[in-house]
């Protein structure tokens, strides 16, 4: 089982949007996905028209004895499960900070669900809290929606900076999300940013209508517009971070 | 509540005839795939051709509560779309319903509804039913060599089930060999036609003589067309092991080699394969087949389990007896021969171990396992080693290279080496088998049945 978590520092980069997409081309691809929604927004839970509440709420999962297993939602579409949000996800950290361990706390986790999943997809909030710290000892790759925007692209450096502290880091794996490409200043940001030293994914995740489209039919947008470019744009995406996560052994 | 409201266009399913290759397919589904498969090929086991209609249950929050599938009459076959319309059954009209909030109050209006439409509930899956429909086994293709029996049935008898059995997996492995889809056909194909001769010689006393002959004739044919296919496809698949210590230049100047090798093998599967469509070969399987269901020699006094004991006790003994026998210095004929009873003794415990204790029969049979691959070790490279310089002879002939004929020669020495440290480590794995805990779990077998 890989662990892949969509993350920023910074907020509305698209990691929701990555993280619905992702784990419905994973899924189509025949793996077994568990997508849990870490962000008490619960805008993924909302996409899976799942309802949102863990039982218990953070304190009960993260506490001595907490389990991942029985806050498993089935979803509508065939090899994604989900772990919905709970508004008590807000304290989080406080409930970490309170666990043995609390670092290791996600991993010991999302452990117990190994032989069910071959992929869990993390989707996190922004910022960088303990829990935050948590998901980096859990994850093989943390994917890094950056807008090509000067801000975007700080806080990606910023990531950069605190996992290089850490031990056995994880895989970074940025790349361009909401792309417009008629905007000149996001063209050559994006080129000055392929150029330097962080190895950006090739695909780039364009801002179109369709993928606003999500919150109203709930559904990642493979499922509504097959055809668009943001769905196939997804499908590349995906493609590119299998292939870092299950690297061909004989490439 | 709104009940369907995604339901989108009819579907034309197909399950079971997209049979992907393991080189078609990536990351953890190739990787699963891989460890279960090892050298088996993936076939179709299933053609299910009809429509599906899907919908979904929501909640007043849009919340998905269950999904339903409406499955309308289809057709049904084992194996893949060229499947003859005979084997075609008609699969019924199904609704395949998911809860996925089984607390929600929406649910009971669910299982209620359900139940006014007094359908006819199934325990398994739509895939799963048509091929019941089909009478196609869930578990696949069964090798195993026992079959339940009890040991107070008549000997005769016992015989005869098992020797139906052993058929059945000659039957279900025939075309998958006579076609070559994968190395492991060829080898269950083998296997199941030795158990059967070994059976049938042992037990020949409780069949009648023509049974005897037919089985005795048919098994002999089957033997010699299976031998030089199965001991090309192991050299063949196992030479990147076979030539690991050699150096690489070693390594590629053995290529025309392994061409050759390659080529034999195509071609002792190719006669193989018109062995087995042969007219004479068909005609021998279905006398034995007619056979096996006339009458046995009239002996239902003796059961299968004193018969088989008795056989099996015999059988051991043989190989104790000849065991013993050998020497540092014995010639590898006796070695061989030694090889050929543990295998006998081998397949008799294994056939019928429905009759024997579980657990001392593993124990057992671990420590008889242990003597056979010491065994097939010596014997293997003696026979790996005839191969390598029949083909090299041939080689030579055309005028194979200098680099070539040296390698082979260094090929030879390493599996010789291979085969002599086998003989060397024999006297202590014979040893280690004809001890009086080895022959203590023997005897458990038997003993405790009695008790």
């Amino acid at each position: 089982m890989k662990i892949a978590a969509t993350y920023s520092i910074k907020g509305g980069v698209g990691k929701t949007t990555g993280a619905v997409n992702l784990a419905h081309e994973a899924a189509a691809g025949g793996l077994r996905v568990l997508l849990w929604d870490l962000d008490p927004q619960g805008a993924a839970t909302f996409c899976f028209r799942v309802s949102p509440g863990v039982r218990g709420g953070a304190q009960r999962l993260v506490g001595k004895g907490g389990e991942l297993e029985p806050h498993v939602r089935g979803t509508e579409l065939v090899g994604i499960d989900v772990v919905p949000a709970d508004v008590s996800f807000r304290h989080l950290d406080r409930y970490l900070d309170t666990a043995k361990r609390p670092t290791r706390r996600l991993a010991r986790l999302l452990d117990a669900v190994e032989d069910r999943y071959d992929l869990v997809m993390l989707d996190c909030p922004p910022g960088v809290t303990i829990s935050t710290e948590s998901m980096f000892f859990a994850v093989d790759a943390v994917l890094v929606p950056t807008i090509p925007s000067p801000l975007a692209s700080r806080t990606l450096g910023q990531l950069i900076d605190v996992l290089s502290d850490a031990d056995g880091a994880p895989m970074v794996l940025p790349y361009f999300s909401m792309v417009d490409r008629r905007r000149k200043g996001q063209r050559d940001l994006a080129e000055a940013l392929r150029s330097g030293p962080i190895p950006f994914l090739s695909t780039e995740i364009p801002a179109l209508a369709v993928v606003e489209r999500m919150g109203e039919e709930r559904a990642p947008i493979a499922t509504f517009a097959p055809r668009s470019p943001a769905a196939t744009a997804f499908g590349s995406l995906w493609t590119e971070i299998a292939q870092r996560l299950w690297p061909d052994p004989k490439s | 509540m709104v009940v369907l409201d995604r339901s989108g266009p009819d579907a034309r399913s197909i399950v079971g005839s997209l049979v992907p290759s393991l080189a078609d397919l990536s990351g953890p589904l190739r990787d699963r795939l891989t460890a279960v498969i090892a050298t088996r090929t993936l076939e179709a086991r299933l053609t299910l051709v009809g429509h599906v209609r899907r919908g979904l249950l929501h909640d007043a929050d849009g919340n998905t509560v269950a999904t339903v599938a409406l499955f309308d009459a289809g057709t049904a076959a084992p194996g893949s779309l060229r499947s003859s319309r005979s084997t075609r059954r008609t699969t019924p009209v199904a609704v395949e319903v998911a809860m996925l909030m089984p607390r929600h109050s929406l649910t009971s209006h669910v299982t209620a509804a359900l139940g006014e439409l007094a359908l006819q509930p199934i325990e398994v899956d739509v895939v799963e039913h048509a091929m019941q429909l089909c009478g196609i086994p869930p578990s696949g293709l069964d090798t195993t060599p026992s079959i339940p029996m009890a040991g107070d049935l008549g000997a005769p008898e016992g015989v005869r089930r098992l020797l139906t059995h052993l058929t059945g997996v000659l039957d279900a492995t025939w075309a998958g060999t006579a076609e070559e889809r994968d190395v492991e056909y060829l080898h269950e194909f083998r296997i199941a036609a030795r158990r059967s001769r070994t059976v049938l010689r042992s037990f020949r006393d409780l069949a009648p003589d023509e049974l005897v002959e037919t089985g005795g004739s048919l098994f002999r044919v089957l033997s010699d067309l299976t031998g030089p296919p199965r001991d090309l496809d192991v050299m063949v698949t196992q030479w990147p092991e076979l030539t690991a210590p050699l150096r690489v230049e070693r390594r590629e100047a053995l290529e025309p080699l392994r061409l050759r090798l390659v080529e034999q093998r195509a071609e002792a599967h190719r006669r193989l394969t018109a062995g087995l469509r042969a007219g004479a070969t068909r005609r021998a399987v279905d006398d034995w087949t007619s056979q096996l269901t006339g009458p046995m020699v009239d002996s239902t006094a003796r059961t299968i389990a004193d018969e088989h004991a008795r056989r099996v006790r015999r059988a051991h003994r043989r190989v104790v007896r000849h065991g013993r026998a050998i020497e540092g210095d014995s010639p590898a004929g006796e070695l061989h021969e030694l090889r050929k009873d543990a295998k006998k003794l081998r397949y008799l415990i294994e056939c019928f171990g429905d009759l024997l204790d579980a657990k001392p029969r593993k124990r057992f049979v671990a420590q008889l396992k242990r003597l056979q691959d010491n065994l097939g070790e010596f014997q293997d490279s003696d026979v790996q080693v005839r191969m390598l310089v029949d083909a090299a002879a041939e080689l030579q002939t055309e005028g194979a290279s200098l680099d070539t004929l040296l390698a082979v020669g260094h090929l030879v020495a390493v599996i010789e080496e291979r085969g002599a440290a086998a003989r060397m480590a024999f006297a202590h794995r014979f040893a280690t088998f004809d001890t009086d805990d080895v022959r203590s779990a023997f005897d458990a077998m038997f003993f405790d049945r009695r008790s």
